[in-house]
């Protein structure tokens, strides 16, 4: 029977690079290493696994607790699913399949696509009559007082260091419910949303950053 | 016979169309220009919340304050110079509204909405927290916008309830008056903040005219079009409305190399964002997810300009 990791027994650089995985801070290569030893270390991933229960608690997020073995059994399933074994299928039938993917494969690969912006601030200032992008007081690494604010505020996990947090999700519906009303547009009682839902039913965030984000920073060393 | 009475059916039906829409342009100048403190109810994800709502016009100074008497202690108070919030999500703040804000007359509602996006017909009578009401259904014509189910105070056409349905006329929130008292001039104190809030730093905005602005949403949801812009630090924040719906879209620089996206809720107010190629891209409004993931998408920058 295989024992869980307790907290304390720990090394401390393990638990500090999960701490750091955790809040989206790892770099990619210690990432990609701790990602391996979870896979082939149970006991690891059992402790893993509970934080993330934690933290999902501490969010107020729903949970749906699974069976301890889900991730075994996916596995089973999965290996006997891709398994070897003949096709019956009437060469009509893969046909019919093949122009139906052809069909749809282009919708579903715009359905994902974000928005087609010029590939640098420089070809938008181009485009563009406003001002060249100052780039300092955007970034997470320099800016004082935003660091600090992330630090103050609960932020969906993985963490992003353009994830918008809560205070800035309220400033931009504060500033589009005011451009609303200098309109003179509608809408009945807006700032009803500010003071009623203070925190989000659902935040879904995707973020590849941190590989770019830590090449991004080399290159600012060079 | 028969053809006088279809004859009559015929001319009824726009004269039914013009009533409902002289009951959506009362709707502006009530919200703004109306004294009035009651009490409001909000239920939406199966959660009720309770307000306190204090408005008062001091001859086009437009000062409110919403208070909520269930879960945390919170509060918002306007004030036409800025938005002051204490206990919100974000903490304590004071957004200062940069000439934004300032009250302008509503004429949008009833005049700017978009015909083909909504079917605007007379409900019947009824009564909220005491006031009687004529009902008006807005019915949204595609599912890019919610519809709404509104009372109207008979009078002033003040919404005295207002349920907000998506494409299938489900309620996705309710907000509704329990106790108002009309013309009742609310005090200093009742519109002042409970709190002294430290105010949040804010860049910039300079108003553009929207054909100037370097950015725009290819293909917006039909019905929506952009009705005002503001530069802000190399970024630009667009506002895109249907007369009823408002999208706001803001694109702002960010550190290059980084690449996410994002995808909220706050009650019925959707948002998505995108960052890529050293932009961040942020729609906002309270339209389906759909609405604002379609605008976020479908931003680039001019290529006319």
């Amino acid at each position: 029977m295989s024992r869980e990791y307790l907290h304390d027994e720990l090394p401390v650089d393990l638990r500090e690079q999960l701490c750091a995985w955790m809040d989206g801070e790892l770099p990619a290569d210690q990432a990609a290493f701790l990602q391996r030893r979870l896979a082939h270390d149970p006991e690891l991933r059992a402790l893993w696994e509970r934080w993330q229960l934690a933290s999902a608690c501490l969010r107020r997020q729903p949970l749906r607790l699974m069976p301890a073995d889900m991730g075994e059994c996916l596995v089973v399933q999965v290996q006997e699913a891709t398994a070897p074994r003949r096709r019956h299928w009437p060469w009509a039938a893969g046909l019919a399949a093949a122009v139906l993917l052809a069909a749809l494969l282009p919708r579903m690969t715009v359905m994902e696509t974000p928005p087609a912006l010029p590939e640098s601030p420089r070809m938008a200032a181009e485009a563009t009559p406003l001002a060249a992008p100052p780039r300092g007081p955007m970034s997470p690494v320099n800016d004082g007082p935003r660091a600090t604010e992330d630090v103050l505020q609960p932020r969906p996990w993985p963490r992003s260091p353009l994830a918008p947090g809560e205070r800035e999700m309220e400033a931009y519906l504060v500033r589009h419910n005011a451009l609303v009303g200098d309109q003179g547009l509608g809408g009945f009682m807006p700032y009803v949303d500010v003071v009623v839902h203070e925190t989000d039913a659902q935040a879904e965030t995707t973020a590849d950053d941190a590989a770019e984000t830590d090449t991004a920073t080399e290159d600012e060393r060079r | 016979m028969k053809r006088a009475l279809v004859l009559l059916l015929l001319l009824a039906l726009p004269l039914q169309v013009l009533a409902a829409n002289a009951w959506l342009t009362r709707i502006g100048p009530a919200l703004r220009g109306l004294d009035y403190r009651g009490t409001l109810v909000v239920v939406a994800d199966g959660r009720m919340e309770t307000l306190r709502v204090f408005h008062r016009n001091d001859e086009g100074r437009e000062r409110e304050r919403l208070v909520a008497l269930s879960g945390p202690p919170r509060e918002l108070v306007r004030d036409g110079e800025r938005v002051v919030c204490v206990g919100t999500g974000g903490g304590d703040a004071a957004y200062p509204l940069d000439g934004e804000g300032h009250w302008r007359a509503a004429i949008a509602l009833g005049e700017g909405v978009a015909t083909e996006a909504y079917d605007i017909a007379l409900g019947g009578q009824g009564r909220v927290a005491g006031y009687p009401a004529q009902i008006l259904e807005v019915r949204a014509g595609d599912r890019w916008r919610y519809g709404y189910r509104l009372w109207l105070e008979q009078d002033s056409g003040l919404p005295l309830r207002v349920d907000l349905l998506d494409a299938g006329g489900r309620a996705v929130e309710r907000v509704a008056f329990t106790e108002l008292e009309l013309g009742v001039q609310p005090s200093d104190e009742e519109l002042s903040p409970s709190a002294a809030v430290t105010p949040v730093p804010t860049r910039r905005a300079s108003p553009l005219p929207p054909e100037s602005v370097g950015w725009l949403v290819r293909s917006p949801p039909p019905g929506f079009v952009l009705r005002a812009a503001r530069s802000q630090d190399g970024g630009a924040h667009l506002l895109y409305s249907d007369g009823l719906a408002s999208v706001s879209v803001y694109v702002e620089p960010a550190p290059p190399g980084l690449r996410g996206s994002d995808a909220r809720r706050r009650g019925a107010v959707h948002s998505r964002t995108f960052w890529a190629d050293g932009w961040r891209v942020l729609a906002i409004g309270k339209v389906p997810a759909g609405t604002v993931d379609r605008f976020a998408r479908n931003l680039s920058a001019r290529d006319d300009g």
